[in-house]
């Protein structure tokens, strides 16, 4: 009794003790609501320190803001709504001109060319609210023809600053290069920037081919032929385009193959006598390891990020869904429980999400959920979406895109994680089957 | 009262007879009353009954308006005119019932939900409170760890996870028996005397005003909380003047030295001298600058920077813009160096982008927002 007294009397001091304090203390506001809406920022032409220069200065500077732009965050201010421009590259910003067209963010540069062809660029990220610049000045040195690659770097820099993750734009993407109707359809192995420029072709089209991945650091690339008449998997060295035939049993087919992240280990699917499970495999060469033996169709494996997990699609409960288990094996765990048909798990880089092809009601998706099969998203939705794969900092998600009819073609699109900024990437020809390397280094 | 006062005179006396038979007598005469009064009274209850409802309409609108209304509503038949009279009706048959909750429950209530809720700011209060004897300074330490521990394994680690309360009510069963004397009564000795006078009575206020504050007048909030609250700062310098000096020190001292660093306040204790402090911030005022940075945060829902909550501290200046760099990260809900960075970035630049020409506060209470601390917090904006 005395105890509830004593409470009683504490708790009416409290009470009135708390109009005192929120007197003095400071006042405090909660903000809970944003906007969503991309920053506005400004990249006047870099400074071009030499004759030669000039051009490849606003080459690169345009390069740059199309990077930013690209991911759907940034909105550029075009160059006529400058009112202070940018001649040197040391002397000091007057922040207030850029404030005064309400540029967030600045970059400036300097871009040399030496006189054996050397390439040097220097930039500057400023916070231009701040009155300061976001990190300090950085310059990358290159070939005068590996130009779009150190704008690419500038931009990720740029971009991992403001956003506080990594960048993706120097990186790569191997895909399948068509031509022709879609019922003589050629095909062959591609390889281009994230943005569609510098396109090479890794094969040529007398085979079919299928299902393109890049190694953890984008020097192999493993794939899916049909040169001997049926599937199997090929690895192929980005550099010198020689390749070898990998777990070259007669009598199996392989298929839908991924680089475990040590990039040694090679998980795959295998169908010997109609029955279709996963496997893997060393390519140090070794024995293949079976890593499921169910009468049902086990594909598309995709490790996790630190290579303990493993996610793939399985029909064992008669229609195709996704399931989890551990890397040497052991008892799945199915994660998608939604409606209709999943398939093409892929693991994010991040770790945080997997995302994966939805059939359903006769449309295709592009989605991601979390691990555990939670918070289940779709990002697109089409005549025929599929094949997901990852940008290098988990982001962004490119996918084919088939549009119907029998003049339909394939094209490659891109989707931020958070269903905004679906762009059509720009591909001379129909494409298909997308993989994203990571980050060149 | 009547019956009871002459009941008592009565026994004092010691003649129950004679108190009894009065006693038989009043009831009666009582009883008598009650029917002449029923037969008397019906009509006269009857006009009560039909005026009371009036009043409470009269009470929302200009008294004569509804009435007319009701008038009209017989002989004229247009239609502007019948959607009005329905519309003062429910208006007043929701304020009758408010009123009566707001003035009986509340006492009640207001009991048992601050005991429950705030036992943590209890603690903090009378670390500024009661800090002028000596002692009691150590104490309150000790006094932070026991209130604490008590009131938060009964009610909250129940309800929420398993692994960490557990622990705590083993150690607090052990612990209380024989801690809890000390604490009991240290808030007896030191704080009834300085403050329980002004407890019951701002504890009153506030519950009626923050119920009222919005809709209604300020003028409660202005007779009650601040007359109280600057009273209470004068009573502390009395017993101890070094003990004074510590907690404006501890309180203000980072801010204070901000304000004076920047030309601003240049008020050496809590800022009742110089700057204005007014009546308290309404929470129109406060939702004005609320919504002048929300307009300017930029969120990016698809980041691990988006899912980042972070607190910033600042110093206004008494045109409302941020005193030079004052913007300072004092909290974040964690993650990687690099997207709390980016989280608190964005925070900056929302305050610094939508300041413009100062935002807009009102100068009489200058003293009540130098000084904020804002959350950004991104959980509505998460991509679902």
């Amino acid at each position: 009794m005395m105890l509830r007294v004593l409470t009683l009397l504490a708790a009416l001091m409290g009470f009135a003790a708390v109009p005192a304090i929120a007197q003095n203390g400071p006042l405090r506001i909660e903000i809970d609501e944003g906007v969503i809406e991309p920053m506005p920022f400004a990249v006047p032409d870099f400074v071009a320190e030499n004759a030669a220069a000039a051009e490849m200065a606003r080459n690169i500077s345009r390069v740059v803001a199309a990077d930013l732009v690209n991911t759907g965050l940034f909105r550029e201010i075009p160059k006529e709504a400058f009112i202070a421009s940018v001649t040197n590259f040391d002397s000091p910003v007057q922040y207030a001109d850029w404030k005064a067209i309400n540029a967030q963010a600045l970059v400036t540069g300097a871009v040399s060319v030496g006189s054996d062809g050397r390439l040097n660029v220097k930039f500057r990220l400023l916070d231009v609210f701040a009155d300061a610049p976001l990190g300090d000045g950085l310059q990358f040195g290159g070939t005068t023809s590996s130009w779009r690659r150190v704008a690419h770097k500038v931009a990720d820099q740029v971009y991992s600053r403001i956003t506080g993750e990594g960048g993706y734009f120097d990186s790569r993407v191997v895909y399948v290069a068509e031509t022709g109707p879609k019922n003589d359809r050629k095909k062959r192995l591609a390889i281009m920037d994230y943005d569609g420029a510098n396109t090479q072709y890794l094969t040529d089209s007398t085979s079919i081919v299928l299902a393109p991945r890049f190694s953890p650091n984008g020097d192999r690339v493993l794939y899916t032929s049909y040169e001997t008449g049926f599937p199997r998997i090929y690895l192929l060295d980005v550099a010198t385009v020689g390749r070898r035939a990998v777990d070259d049993q007669s009598g199996t087919m392989t298929f839908s193959p991924r680089f475990g992240p040590d990039g040694s280990t090679v998980l795959y699917s295998a169908s010997q006598g109609g029955n279709t499970d996963l496997f893997s495999m060393n390519l140090g060469g070794g024995q293949r390891a079976r890593l499921t033996s169910s009468p049902s169709i086990e594909t598309a494996p995709s490790y996790s990020p630190d290579g303990s997990r493993i996610v793939f699609e399985s029909d064992r409960s008669g229609t195709q869904q996704l399931y989890i288990m551990s890397a040497g094996g052991g008892e799945p765990q199915r994660i998608s429980f939604g409606s209709g048909r999943y398939s093409t798990p892929v693991w994010s880089p991040r770790g945080d999400y997997i995302a994966f092809t939805k059939q359903n009601k006769g449309r295709f998706h592009i989605g991601v959920m979390r691990t555990d099969g939670s918070e289940e998203r779709l990002l697109t939705a089409s005549f025929l979406d599929e094949g997901p794969t990852w940008s290098p900092n988990g982001r962004v998600i490119m996918f084919s895109r088939e549009t119907a009819g029998a003049g339909g073609t394939s094209a490659l699109y891109s989707v931020d994680i958070s269903g905004r900024n679906l762009r059509k990437i720009s591909v001379d020809g129909a494409a298909s089957d997308p993989a994203w390397s990571p980050l060149l280094p | 009262m009547g019956k009871t006062g002459k009941a008592e005179a009565f026994m004092n006396k010691g003649i129950y007879i004679s108190g009894i038979g009065h006693i038989g007598l009043i009831v009666w005469v009582l009883v008598g009353g009650l029917f002449s009064s029923d037969r008397t009274e019906p009509l006269d209850v009857a006009e009560v009954s039909i005026i009371s409802g009036e009043e409470f309409a009269a009470l929302t609108a200009p008294a004569s308006a509804p009435r007319a209304t009701q008038d009209t509503q017989e002989p004229t038949p247009p239609a502007s005119e019948q959607p009005v009279t329905p519309t003062p009706t429910p208006d007043t048959t929701p304020e009758t019932p408010a009123r009566p909750d707001v003035s009986q429950p509340e006492q009640p209530d207001a009991a048992p939900d601050v005991s429950e809720i705030e036992p943590l700011p209890q603690a903090e209060v009378t670390d500024e409170a009661p800090t002028p004897p000596a002692p009691p300074t150590e104490d309150n330490g000790t006094t932070l760890l026991t209130q604490s521990t008590r009131p938060r394994p009964a009610p909250r680690v129940a309800p929420v996870p398993a692994a960490q309360p557990t622990p705590d009510a083993e150690v607090s069963d052990t612990v209380t028996e024989a801690t809890v004397p000390t604490p009991e009564p240290e808030p007896e000795v030191v704080k009834p005397p300085v403050e329980t006078a002004t407890a019951p009575e701002e504890a009153t206020t506030e519950i009626v005003t923050e119920a009222e504050e919005k809709p209604d007048a300020e003028t409660s909030l202005t007779s009650s909380m601040r007359p109280r609250s600057r009273p209470a700062r004068p009573t502390k310098p009395a017993p101890s003047t070094q003990k004074a000096a510590k907690p404006a020190d501890v309180q203000s001292s980072v801010n204070d030295a901000l304000a004076e660093a920047l030309g601003g306040g240049a008020t050496e204790t809590s800022g009742n001298g110089s700057a204005p402090v007014g009546p308290p911030m309404t929470s129109g005022e406060k939702d004005a600058l609320r919504i002048g940075v929300q307009r300017c945060w930029v969120v990016d829902a698809g980041s691990e920077a988006g899912r980042i909550t972070v607190t910033v501290a600042m110093s206004l200046t008494e045109d409302g813009k941020v005193a030079g760099n004052s913007i300072k990260m004092i909290a974040n809900s964690g993650g990687s160096d690099q997207a709390v960075n980016s989280a608190f970035q964005s925070a900056r630049r929302a305050i610094l982008r939508c300041q413009q020409n100062g935002y807009d506060l009102p100068k009489e209470k200058y003293a009540q927002w130098r000084d904020v601390e804002m959350t950004f917090n991104p959980e509505k904006m998460r991509i679902k």
